[in-house]
């Protein structure tokens, strides 16, 4: 009986939190207390303590070992049977650079020309886009904006999806640069058909070409006042100094190690494969180099004809296994409306492998680590900002992923989109 | 003498270029040229029926239609009427290559367009084409490509078909229309005037056999048809009558050795490769006649390789012999003249080394017509090894190297002597001259030895003749080859009694089967069975399958103790999940796009059974799909309704007595918005889109085929015939569509014209439209969530589904994508999330919502008795992404059982290994790359797609 008014209980101050939170004033402290709390670091807290005040994260602890006075609080949330998870970050994503598929005008992730390191998908950003608006409702806050063209495609930033404009929205500004590792066989014919793919000629003359911009953007980056700029070369130094990292999207394994013996190479701190469709053939090469890969889609055919059925869906699990640190991007076909089922792909991953809360790392601190932001974002610790939100249930399951609240930096989030509203104008 | 009848130490008596006796007998006849040719083999020339000697690539006006002062057809593709232009003297250096592979009779013809034309049938090494033409007119030519055709249309395989079957009928009715003719038609004239000359069409894939089978069937005319290669795996298919021309073209091994990049080629070729030799002997055994062709074979050398392999992969040299001979000339019904040696025939032969399955053959002489057409540069390669030569009883060792156009290299060296000799041979016909010679050294000049003439006798193995000295002195000279330096003739590797058959599979590639459980009783007990139907999802029950039908259901049912059982354990069952609205396994295009209605066109030609993504679709539980023409046009073409029966033929996928649908499509992609060029075919707006398929439906009301009009019979039209289908309530619609004033344009149009829209597939914006869509009677097929991909889509959103189910409208979850359609399970489990369904509810939208909507539920669809048992096992809720399909039953046989997908990809692993092995070994050379089959998952609503009129 208790319980049963506890729950009522519960439900009502949830469903009225939207509208409650609009009046939270940020310096106010708000204490979430029953949820089962996902803490990002592979860890998970059946009942838990948490709190936040302002932008930042106060308090993360065991309910059961530890206790609060509620009276610290400026507002209590029950959440009993809910689950609070940090913000989920979608790696190489095009959430804000591009809007509608077919329609040109609205792309902004592509530019012309093969080495253009110092493009910035930064100021293209739109915050506007009502895709993101989509992608947030189901639990994905942040994501890595990178683009995706040429060779040397440009830098990417991290950005959370509750800012206004660009600025109020970014939470590390360039830092990765891009680039798109040649493959070592390259498709023949038109899609529709079942096109051949031969061997790339053009392989050796492109690494080469790559090397070379490597080798002079590092001898550039050793006068660190050049007193002629240039600007391409400006935006490769942080490869050098460690502040940036380089992420390298190779699919096939041959192209995977070549990738990684030209990272050891040149002078690059930091090196993430991004797609890496054979990277459980080359763990050892990986693990050796400490490469982590950012697996590019979980839904996805295998790449091959004879791959096992379920290869993409388990691809998390071997590496991880293996010890490879893996991150999650939604990439390909409609990739940017795509995102907002990340937590679903990631799902598939667990039931093929992929320890819970591992996976949950993979799209919380692993990302957050890869764009060096893990000491503000990828968990809920006490210390860390303010991004998380409240899921009914399981949020990596679809049936179960409900999304009642969302903070971002600490501010509320709005849950409406375009498409809830066209819910709400017609569902009578 | 033929492939059946063989004479040793023979003569062959000719006059006149015609055969006069073959013969033991000694005596040559008085006044007759004698040709010594022991120890030679001499055979019938070779015919080829599908030369590609003088191919040069199409040489004909590449117009975009055709040229009207010549009254062909409307499409430049069909050209029936056109003959084969031969310009003599044929290429002197091509001819002599094929003379050299053995063929002496080329059937030539234009290897341009659809229907080609017919060819001219020619005895090679002719002068003039008075002397080399054997018949003109010797077979009309036919193919699935449209060649040099600028035309759009057409634009797939299923296009091509339609174009065939509608010429024919064409050809048809212009034989039945009433003097004087309304027009002139000198293509269908052609068709019409050679109805008794073979019918050759080239395959364009093996699949397309069955293509030609059934045109085959239709017009009642038999072909003969030029394979593509892999006819050994549809030969079940194909009846045993069929004649097939098979091209000695095998793909060569590929340098595999790096195990990474050996992943790139797939089991399927690697089995092809292994299995492709074969396929003259695969198709013998089931009875079909097969004669051989060197097609467009670059070389005589690789063309005679591959005989070879053909020899030693199951066609003993007899049958290869009859292919090349006796088979197509009886084809051609030349049989009289040519085909063997018999008195009587035409003198044509080759004089030969050895016999065809021998690794040294060689044709030396090619005897065409009684001429000798080509004699071997290098008469005889027997010239190639050493020689003990002899001058002035001084010893010398020679040895040939090689012998080309460009001179015989030879060395040579004087016994237990070190200076340095040089040699130089010319060798004419029978004549040699030789030059022997020291080198220039530090301290001499060089010096002429000897200057020699002599002959070649004894096949080469002894030359003799005189010659001078340095000094002008007559000399005596003789050489004699060292016969143990020749190699012995070697036999190809393999004989028929050794013969190793390649295993098939079915399909021959990945996860395909050696044989499928027959199982189709039994009970599957202890399980939660959703059954999609009024019962609800029953908790814990029992499934009775009986013949592949569902007996009974429910808690406690009775089924005799006998019958075997398959304990779910609390698994999950469901119906087996129907796609909707799927473009997997179709091949040669999905869209025939070039005109605006193509309901003539027929995705069901083009059914694919061996792409590997009918097995993965299996894997996520789906067991039926309406495999749907694209979306390029506003009226596309007809569906195929398939079971995954994977491991079946097409014909065998396809369900019996299914009921009829067409593809219809509106907005973005029909007026081709999203192309870089639109073009000019109309429609290029939403307006034109109503008008075109208002124009469609006006013009089939008035189509009455088999009447008379204007004191002409009425034209048959495959495209007004499936029009007028709809019209008479026998064709479904389902009909691509986003937007909601185009979904109440064409129930209005469609109103007014009398039909009814089956299904609006995709119909995102379907929510906005629900009401009317009620009144009208028409259901809904849709995504889960996509959106954003094109402006059209800007107000899809992913309650639509719920919203349409909650309206009343028949609803189902489609995949329109080979990677969604193996969880489309998920994809129902959306519009729990977006729009709050139930269980129950969701899980129908992907199985009675669309049997329903496809006309299937009387069989399928649900779990009820008396329907189909297509059942899918779950690990557990089926709803959930903690849950796979385990096994998945298409009228009561497992097709997929997880359980054995690591015995599966075991076996997999095990046979690629000893594959690559033998293609490593294999030491044919110029080993190519591999090369990665891209299979390209198609869907009608990617961007892509408008790009590619996908």
């Amino acid at each position: 009986m208790l319980r049963n008014i506890l729950v009522i209980c519960v439900l009502t101050v949830l469903g009225m939190c939207p509208i409650m939170a609009q009046t939270i004033k940020p310096a106010k402290k708000v204490l979430i207390r029953y949820a089962t709390a996902h803490v990002g670091n592979g860890e998970r807290i059946d009942n838990a303590l948490f709190g936040f005040q302002g932008n930042e994260i106060i308090l993360l602890a065991d309910g059961n070992k530890s206790r609060v006075n509620v009276l610290d609080y400026d507002s209590i949330i029950d959440a009993e049977g809910k689950h609070i998870y940090p913000g989920f970050i979608v790696m190489d994503s095009r959430l804000g650079l591009v809007e509608i598929g077919a329609v040109r005008a609205t792309h902004d992730y592509d530019e012309t020309g093969d080495f253009t390191p110092n493009v910035r998908t930064l100021p293209a950003f739109n915050t506007e886009s009502k895709v993101i608006a989509t992608v947030k409702t189901n639990g994905v806050l942040m994501g890595q904006i990178a683009p995706s063209g040429g060779v040397l495609s440009g830098s990417s930033s991290c950005m959370h999806f509750d800012g206004e404009n660009w600025q109020d929205a970014k939470v590390r500004a360039d830092e990765g640069v891009y680039l798109n590792w040649p493959n070592g066989y390259r498709y023949k014919g038109w899609w529709a058909e079942p096109g051949e793919a031969k061997s790339n000629d053009k392989y050796a003359e492109r690494r080469k070409e790559i090397v070379a911009f490597f080798e002079d953007a590092r001898a550039y980056s050793l006068d660190s006042n050049q007193a002629e700029k240039n600007l391409r070369f400006e935006s490769m130094r942080g490869l050098f100094n460690g502040k940036k990292r380089l992420y390298i999207r190779a699919d096939w394994a041959k192209d995977i190690i070549d990738a990684v013996l030209f990272y050891r190479e040149s002078g690059v701190k930091n090196m993430a494969i991004v797609g890496g469709a054979e990277a459980h053939l080359v763990t050892t090469e990986l693990t050796e180099n400490s490469v982590p890969v950012v697996i590019d889609r979980v839904h996805k055919l295998p790449s091959h004809l004879d791959d096992p059925l379920d290869q993409p869906f388990k691809l998390a699990s071997q590496l991880v296994a293996a010890g490879v640190e893996v991150s999650f991007a939604t990439s390909g076909d409609m990739e940017a409306m795509i995102s907002r089922n990340l937590p679903f792909q990631v799902g598939t991953a667990v039931f093929h492998g992929l320890e819970y809360e591992k996976a949950i790392q993979a799209i919380t601190l692993n990302p957050a680590k890869l764009m060096g932001i893990d000491s503000k974002y990828g968990t809920i610790e006490s210390g860390k900002r303010a991004t998380f939100f409240i899921s009914e249930g399981d949020a990596l399951d679809i049936s179960t992923n409900n999304i009642s609240t969302i903070f971002i930096e600490g501010n509320v989030v709005d849950l409406e989109n375009h498409q809830i509203q066209l819910y709400e104008k017609f569902k009578n | 003498m033929s492939s059946e009848n063989r004479l040793d130490s023979a003569m062959l008596v000719i006059q006149d270029g015609v055969v006069l006796e073959v013969s033991k007998s000694a005596k040559p006849p008085k006044n007759a040229v004698v040709h010594d040719c022991r120890g030679r083999i001499i055979y019938p020339s070779f015919i080829d029926l599908y030369s590609g000697l003088n191919v040069d690539g199409p040489k004909r006006d590449k117009s975009k239609t055709a040229k009207p002062n010549k009254a062909s057809n409307w499409n430049p593709a069909i050209r029936p009427e056109d003959a084969m232009d031969l310009d003599f003297p044929l290429n002197e250096k091509k001819v002599d290559d094929w003379l050299a592979s053995g063929f002496g009779v080329v059937n030539l013809h234009e290897r341009d367009g659809i229907m080609r034309g017919s060819s001219t049938l020619i005895n090679l090494g002719q002068e003039n084409s008075n002397d080399a033409v054997i018949r003109a007119k010797a077979a009309q030519h036919y193919s699935f490509s449209k060649g040099s055709s600028k035309a759009d249309y057409p634009s797939s395989h299923i296009g091509a078909i339609a174009l065939i079957r509608q010429t024919l009928y064409d050809a048809n009715w212009y034989s039945k229309l009433v003097e004087p003719k309304p027009e002139a038609n000198l293509s269908l004239e052609a068709i019409n005037g050679t109805t008794k000359v073979p019918h050759i069409v080239e395959l364009n894939h093996s699949l397309s056999a069955r293509n030609v089978q059934n045109i085959s069937k239709e017009f009642n005319k038999p072909f003969i048809m030029v394979g593509a290669g892999k006819e050994y795996l549809v030969q079940d298919e194909i009846d045993p009558q069929t004649s097939f021309i098979l091209p000695l073209n095998y793909p060569k091994a590929l340098d595999v050795k790096d195990p990474y990049e050996a992943r790139m080629v797939s089991l399927a070729e690697l089995k092809h490769w292994e299995a492709a030799p074969f396929n003259a002997y695969f198709l013998s055994e089931k009875g079909n006649t097969v004669c051989f062709s060197r097609d467009t074979l670059k070389s005589s050398k690789v063309f005679l390789e591959n005989l070879r392999r053909t020899i030693s992969s199951g066609t003993v040299h007899n049958a290869a012999l009859k292919a090349l001979t006796e088979t197509p000339a009886k084809m051609m019904g030349i049989s009289s003249h040519y085909g063997t040696l018999n008195p009587g025939k035409t003198a044509n032969f080759i004089i030969a080394n050895s016999t065809i399955d021998n690794q040294d053959f060689q044709v030396l002489e090619h005897w065409t017509k009684g001429n000798r057409a080509f004699q071997s540069d290098l008469a005889d390669r027997d010239m190639v090894g050493k020689y003990n030569l002899v001058v002035e009883k001084i010893d010398y060792t020679v040895s040939v190297k090689s012998i080309s156009t460009k001179g015989i290299v030879a060395t040579i060296e004087r016994v237990g002597d070190t200076a340095t000799v040089e040699l130089k041979i010319e060798r004419n016909e029978d004549l040699l001259s030789l030059l022997i010679s020291e080198k220039a050294t530090k301290s001499a000049n060089a010096k002429l030895l000897y200057t020699l003439t002599g002959k070649v006798s004894f096949q080469g193995g002894v030359w003799d003749g005189r010659g001078q000295d340095g000094s002008g002195n007559w000399v005596q000279w003789a050489a004699i080859k060292d016969r143990k330096s020749t190699k012995k003739p070697k036999k190809a590797e393999e004989k028929a009694d050794s013969l190793i058959i390649p295993m098939l599979i079915n399909p021959n590639g990945a996860f395909g089967w050696d044989s499928l459980s027959d199982e189709t009783t039994y009970v599957i007990t202890n399980a939660v069975i959703w059954t999609a139907a009024d019962t609800g999802i029953i908790d814990r029950g029992d499934i009775y399958v009986v013949d592949g039908k569902i007996k009974n259901i429910g808690k406690d049912i009775l089924f005799p103790s006998e019958v075997k059982r398959i304990n779910a354990n609390g698994r999950h069952i469901t119906p087996g999940i129907i796609d909707e609205h799927s473009h997997i396994g179709i091949r040669g295009g999905v869209n025939e796009w070039a005109q605006s209605s193509s309901a003539e066109v027929r995705i069901g030609d083009a059914v694919d059974p061996w792409n590997v993504n009918i097995y993965r679709q299996l894997a996520g539980g789906v067991t039926s799909a309406q495999l749907l023409h694209g979306s390029a046009n506003p009226i596309g073409g007809q569906s195929a309704l398939i079971k995954l029966k994977w491991g079946q033929s097409a014909e065998e996928m396809l369900i019996d007595d299914a009921p009829k649908f067409i593809k219809f499509a509106l907005g973005e992609n029909v007026k081709r918005s999203n192309r870089s060029t639109p073009g000019d075919r109309f429609p290029l707006t939403r307006m034109g889109v109503e008008q075109s398929i208002g124009d469609a439906f006006v013009r089939a009301q008035e189509y009455n085929p088999g009447t008379m009009q204007n004191g002409q019979p009425v034209r048959r039209d495959l495209d007004l015939d499936a029009i007028k289908e709809i019209l008479n309530d026998e064709r479904n619609i389902s009909c691509h569509s986003y937007v909601q004033s185009e979904i109440l344009m064409l129930m209005n149009l469609a109103d007014s014209l009398g039909f009814r829209v089956n299904t609006f597939t995709h119909i995102l914006e379907g929510y906005k439209v629900s009401d009317k869509m009620k009144t009208h009677g028409a259901m809904a097929s849709t995504f889960s969530d996509w959106w954003a991909y094109k402006f059209e889509v800007n107000d899809a959103i992913p309650y639509n589904a719920a919203m349409l189910v909650k309206a009343g409208i028949v609803t189902a979850i489609n995949s329109d994508d080979a990677e969604m359609g193996r969880r489309l399970n998920q994809e129902a489990a959306k519009t729990m999330k977006y729009g709050g369904l139930s269980e129950e509810e969701a899980i129908k939208l992907i199985t009675i919502n669309p049997a329903r909507m496809l006309h299937l539920d009387d069989r399928t669809g649900s779990i009820e008795i008396g329907k189909d048992a297509d059942l899918v096992m779950w690990s557990d809720n089926p709803l959930s992404v903690y849950s796979q399909a385990e096994k998945t039953f298409i009228e009561g046989r497992i097709y997929f059982d997880r359980r054995k997908q690591d015995e599966i990809q075991l076996e997999i692993q095990k046979e690629r290994a000893r594959l690559i092995q033998a293609m490593i070994l294999d030491k044919s050379d110029s080993k190519k790359k591999p090369e990665h089959k891209e299979e390209k998952h198609m869907h009608c609503d990617t961007i892509l797609e408008d790009y590619s009129e996908e």
